[in-house]
């Protein structure tokens, strides 16, 4: 018997529980429902809707056929792009400049973010800040056009003061290694003061109190931006280089392919300019579908595993 | 679970909405030439949709909303009961456009493009519907006589299916040497390829240009590689057929070898730009030339851009002449070149378009010898004034009225690819006050001179197959950046090392496709013997 009426109220628990249900939090807390409606639906609309256009990559899809003519062909635009040899250079270059990027430009950003900090004129700081913005908002067409001008062999001002010194004019943008070196750095000039904003937020938020107390127990710079400033900033660090090595794959565009030149064409052709190239420009939307897909694919599988590290480390992660 | 349930339903939907929808589009016959009668106002009205190529030039009316747009919607249009709509295509991105148009199911009644293997390509693809010649006759008889000679580029596989423009010759493309450097070297005119370098040397050593004398202004070459200067004469029709488009670079033949080895020599002289490889679009090219430092410079003459008359504000003593066609031939050779297409502006009507027949009849109406003045030289003592019987137009209108760029080419040119008054001579003339800046008339006569007297007897066209050769569209651009990384490497390269590079480099480039692209040539070859 008290086993039994110890289920009949379980049950009635839970029968409560379910009463509650769905419709009653809707109508209870509807105001917060509709917020939610609609981040929900820009994501439904264009994030999800559009992956049905990945169904590409498996069909032999032509723009004047349409879908209604397209045959399925399984994994075949697969197996051609893993067996081009292009595509393994591609890929090697993406993640050989991401990766330049993730070393050289990731730390670039908090490095400067704390020299910002330290600033004291709150004038001078704020001038600095805006005037580092900048290059932000410069499309990279101008930007390459820039350091064309400047970086040129025998015609960029550079060079033509270095060889009036009378040194050797230097290669920067047409011979592939320099290239490589002019590529991180001109990226770190661009997005490097954009770059500071998210983490003077997050020393922003840090407690002065900690700074205080620091300086009575006779702390310097160096020892309260070792101890209280980047501990307190390493989580929104770990978040931002999880969310990069996600990117590790996906190479924007426009940077590659404004700065490349038919000499550095070893270094410069990456997964973006070769979908442009293969996919785009020569009609075969598998094949760019395919790419894109492998793209994501691996980008994916970098976040998990970034954010698997990231816990094992003691944070958070994203997930 | 539930929202992953709801996402999956409505992807589901959508797929099959579309799946649908892009299954509906009908297939009856629209060029029955039973049901068509000849050419009346429409009861109802329609609408033809034209594409008009978008230069994005700046200073220019909207290319689909300007006064000559609309002076064909009261001309034509309106006459028709039809409605014009200007669709326009970025010139740059033109093939691109196109497709996208095509994917969204969004294309005009007509598709065109330059490149004749790009409107194969769209016609192997089903893009066009055919064209009935009774009906072509009936609704559009002017351009049917003015384009008849052009009847071989009109069909595809037996059937017509293009409405290919016609090119009457234009003299405005010209390669030119400073003749004031020519007097104070002391030389004459270069008679042969030896003669050439040896002026180049000469330049070069004398530093006429200034400390960074560029001798030849050159730029990065696109898939079109002359070589001319290395090729038989005549040259067997299948090597022809393997090599001569010029859609991709043909790396692997011979002639391309030479010139480039003969490029490589030029570089490794100092003779050409030193920084040609940045150049792509010939922009460095056109200012070194502008402010002197070159001697040799290709170009088309035209009065805007003013090139001409920067460079002789920048060097008030220069003088030019149009360079002897000989220049690029070795020693006893023939003087050959290029022989242009006999068409223009290559048309298709889209498979989707509904009233193909409102299509010939803009044709027609463009065609007309009253209409084409107007289209071409506007209003009479506003955009154009008459002088010896030929209209010249009025550069500096401003009004509603002016022009579009180049005289609204881009709305003409579907029948037509320049001015045509009826004769050489006219046609000459004509050109003279449309291209040359005033004091260089002098230019276009000497182009014209040198290529009826000399270019003209030995010049090589193009092969044409009658099928797609699909693998360049497949392998067209890899094969162009293999192109550009490769002539960089030859032509900067030490003239020992060359050998080595050239053979590395035909083994990379038939790999990336190019062998594909000879084996499916040689088999269409085959075909049409």
């Amino acid at each position: 018997m008290e086993t039994e009426k110890g289920r009949l109220k379980k049950t009635n628990i839970k029968s409560a529980g379910t009463k509650k249900g769905f419709s009653y939090y809707l109508k209870r807390d509807w105001q917060l429902y509709v917020l939610l409606a609609f981040p929900l639906v820009f994501a439904i609309i264009f994030k999800f809707l559009p992956m049905f256009g990945l169904s590409v990559a498996f069909l032999d899809y032509d723009v004047v056929g349409g879908f209604a003519k397209a045959d399925f062909i399984g994994l075949d635009a697969f197996r051609e792009i893993f067996s081009m040899k292009d595509f393994y250079i591609a890929l090697r270059n993406t993640i050989l400049l991401n990766g330049l990027d993730l070393i050289v430009g990731f730390p670039a950003p908090i490095i400067l973010a704390i020299l910002l900090n330290e600033i004291r004129n709150k004038y001078f700081k704020r001038v600095t800040q805006t005037v580092l913005y900048l290059p932000h908002f410069l499309s990279w067409v101008i930007i390459a056009g820039i350091f064309y001008q400047l970086l040129s062999p025998t015609t960029g001002y550079i060079n033509i003061l270095i060889s009036r010194m009378g040194g050797q004019s230097i290669p920067f943008l047409t011979e592939k290694w320099h290239w490589l070196v002019s590529y991180c750095l001109i990226g770190v000039w661009q997005s490097m003061g954009w770059g500071t904003i998210i983490y003077l937020a997050a020393i922003t938020g840090i407690n002065a109190d900690l700074y205080e107390a620091a300086t009575v127990d006779g702390a310097g710079r160096w020892r309260k931006i070792w101890h209280i400033t980047l501990p307190c900033i390493r989580s929104t660090i770990v978040v931002m280089l999880i969310m990069n090595l996600g990117r590790i794959l996906g190479i924007s565009f426009e940077r590659p392919f404004a700065l490349d030149n038919p000499m550095v064409r070893d270094f410069s052709d990456v997964i973006s300019t070769y979908v442009y190239r293969v996919g785009m420009q020569s009609h075969r939307y598998n094949i760019a579908t395919a790419v894109g897909m492998f793209q994501s694919v691996v980008g994916l599988i970098f976040v998990f595993a970034s954010d698997k590290f990231a816990k094992l480390m003691g944070e958070d992660g994203i997930i | 679970m539930n929202l992953k349930k709801i996402i999956c339903a409505a992807l589901c939907g959508v797929m099959a909405v579309s799946m649908v929808s892009s299954c509906g589009s009908k297939k009856e016959n629209r060029m029955d030439k039973d049901k068509l009668t000849g050419p009346k106002a429409y009861e109802e009205q329609i609408e033809l949709k034209i594409p008009v190529y978008d230069r994005g030039m700046q200073g220019q009316a909207d290319v689909d909303n300007n006064y000559w747009t609309q002076y064909v919607q009261k001309n034509f249009g309106d006459k028709y009961n039809i409605k014009m709509t200007f669709v326009p295509i970025t010139r740059k991105e033109d093939v691109s456009v196109f497709e996208q148009l095509l994917a969204a199911g969004e294309q005009p009644d007509i598709l065109f493009s330059y490149d004749y293997p790009t409107i194969v390509s769209y016609y192997s693809r089903g893009a066009f519907m055919p064209i009935d010649e009774d009906v072509l006759k009936l609704y559009a008889p002017t351009f049917y006589e003015k384009s008849k000679s052009l009847d071989q580029y009109a069909m595809a596989d037996g059937e017509r299916y293009f409405l290919p423009a016609t090119r009457p010759k234009d003299y405005s493309w010209m390669t030119v040497v400073r003749q004031d450097w020519l007097d104070k070297a002391g030389l004459p005119m270069p008679q042969s390829r030896e003669e050439f370098i040896e002026m180049l040397r000469k330049f070069k050593e004398m530093k006429l240009g200034g400390e960074n004398t560029i001798p030849y202004a050159k730029d990065l070459f696109n898939a079109y590689f002359p070589n001319y200067a290395n090729r038989e004469y005549p040259l067997p029709e299948e090597d022809n057929a393997m090599y001569s488009d010029i859609t991709v670079a043909s790396l692997t033949w011979d002639a391309t070898k030479k010139e480039l080895q003969y490029w490589n020599q030029l570089y490794n002289e100092g003779l050409i730009s030193p920084e040609w490889m940045l150049d792509k679009d010939a922009s460095k090219m056109r200012s070194d030339f502008v402010s002197g430092k070159v001697g040799v410079y290709g170009f088309y003459l035209s009065q805007n851009p003013p090139v001409i008359q920067s460079l002789m504000e920048n060097v008030p003593g220069a003088k030019l002449s149009v360079i002897d066609p000989k220049w690029i031939t070795y020693e006893g050779n023939k003087t050959t070149g290029r022989a242009e297409w006999p068409f223009g502006m290559v048309s298709g009507i889209s498979a989707q378009c509904e009233h193909p027949e409102a299509v010939l009849m803009y044709f027609e109406w463009l065609s007309q010898e009253e209409n084409l003045f107007v289209m071409q030289n506007g209003i009479e003592g506003v955009t154009y004034k008459m002088e010896d019987d030929i209209p010249v137009i009025i550069d500096n209108y401003t009004g509603v009225e002016r022009l579009n760029y180049n005289s609204n080419k881009d709305m003409w040119c579907l029948v037509t690819e320049s001015k045509d008054y009826g004769s050489q001579e006219k046609n000459l003339a004509a050109q003279k006050v449309t291209y040359a800046p005033s004091g260089f008339e002098y230019l276009i006569q000497e182009n014209y001179d040198y290529y009826q007297n000399v270019t003209k007897q030995y010049e090589y066209t193009d092969f044409l197959f009658n099928t797609s050769i699909k693998s360049l569209s497949q392998y067209g651009e890899t094969l162009k950046s293999k192109w550009e990384v490769i002539q960089v490497d030859l032509i900067t390269c030490k003239p020992e090392e060359f050998e080595a590079k050239y053979d590395a480099a035909c083994k990379d480039y038939l790999a990336a496709g190019y062998q594909t692209v000879l084996d499916e040539k040689k088999e269409a070859y085959s075909k049409m013997k």
